[in-house]
């Protein structure tokens, strides 16, 4: 059993050499510097690799923005969908409201009715 | 040994715009960059790539430098993320890579980790088996790998250069060679033959 993790051990450590395996004394192609230089001025050879502050700047800050849009979006659609045709008319809610109407009526009385109570009619004489 | 004050005084020039400074800072790494690349990328073009994007960066981060960390393990660091991220763009699974192993391919795989000797041409297959075999290890698992086990860095030393802690280099480094374990296993022994392939 040690005899078998042992053989695995050394097997991975063979693994590891063997797939990484490289020529000790090896150097880039010549000219290498040249085409550096080449891509330096020209402004780096594209798009930089993003680091953690550009990788905020390009992936969080648009992905808050598109859900900050989204959200107002929806709000928007469930104002929209939860109200009635002037039900958000300001006049329109003066003109249902009961202490609103008393007032109008200069009956202050009205406003400490029950407000579910039946008013009953008048007597006749 | 190369001085790093003197590597931070040429980045201060090459930030500063002086591209003499930068040209000898790449005239003293290229060679160790492009020998670490090439533990991870086979093809001598994919690891020149790989340098020069490492430079690019150096290039564009040079004012970023702070000079109470090493220059080395600044560079290593820029150099170990190009390299994982480069590593996850082509990371394969294990089981396709296993699925596609010949059993020639398997069998001179086999006897290269035994230690046996092989003509040029089945121990260069067998180095490139191994190579694709890696590449189903985690990136930052193999990394840690390379840098401790082959290039012989301290887990501090790695610690530096991946920008993570000595204990969690330790851990990782762990993981990693259960996982390279796992891998040297499920490699076919010659008496196996391979499971399935492309015969």
């Amino acid at each position: 059993m040690r005899l078998r993790g042992w053989t695995t051990g050394r097997r991975a450590a063979q693994l590891l050499r063997l797939g990484s395996d490289r020529d000790e004394t090896a150097s880039p192609r010549p000219g290498f510097e040249a085409r550096l230089r080449a891509r330096v001025e020209s402004g780096g050879a594209g798009r930089p690799v993003p680091t953690w502050n550009e990788g905020f700047e390009s992936l969080v800050r648009p992905a808050l923005a598109l859900a900050a849009s989204l959200a107002l979006a929806c709000a928007g659609l469930y104002v929209q969908g939860t109200t009635q045709p002037g039900e958000a008319d300001l006049a329109s809610l003066a003109e249902v409201d009961s202490v609103f109407d008393s007032l109008l009526a200069a009956d202050p009385g009205a406003l400490f009715d029950d407000p579910g109570s039946v008013a009953e009619p008048p007597e006749k004489p | 040994m190369i001085d790093d004050a003197s590597d931070a005084s040429l980045l201060g020039r090459a930030a500063a715009g002086d591209a003499g400074g930068f040209d000898l800072l790449v005239g003293r790494w290229k060679n160790r960059l492009f020998r670490l690349a090439l533990r991870f990328f086979r093809r001598p073009e994919d690891a020149e790539e790989i340098v020069q994007e490492v430079f690019l960066k150096v290039y564009r981060m040079a004012a970023t430098y702070r000079s109470d960390a090493p220059f080395e393990h600044w560079l290593l660091r820029i150099a170990s993320n190009t390299c994982v991220d480069r590593l996850r763009e082509r990371r394969r699974r294990r089981e396709d890579v296993l699925a596609d192993i010949t059993p020639d391919a398997g069998a001179w795989l086999d006897a290269a980790l035994a230690g046996a000797s092989q003509e040029a041409r089945q121990a260069e297959a067998a180095r490139a088996l191994a190579s694709e075999l890696l590449d189903s290890l985690p990136p930052k698992d193999r990394m840690v790998l390379v840098l401790m086990d082959l290039e012989g860095l301290s887990a501090r030393e790695v610690a530096a250069a991946t920008g993570s802690t000595r204990a969690a280099v330790k851990v990782r480094a762990l993981r990693a060679r259960r996982s390279l374990r796992r891998l040297a296993e499920a490699v076919p022994t010659a008496r196996e033959g391979t499971g399935g392939g492309r015969g």
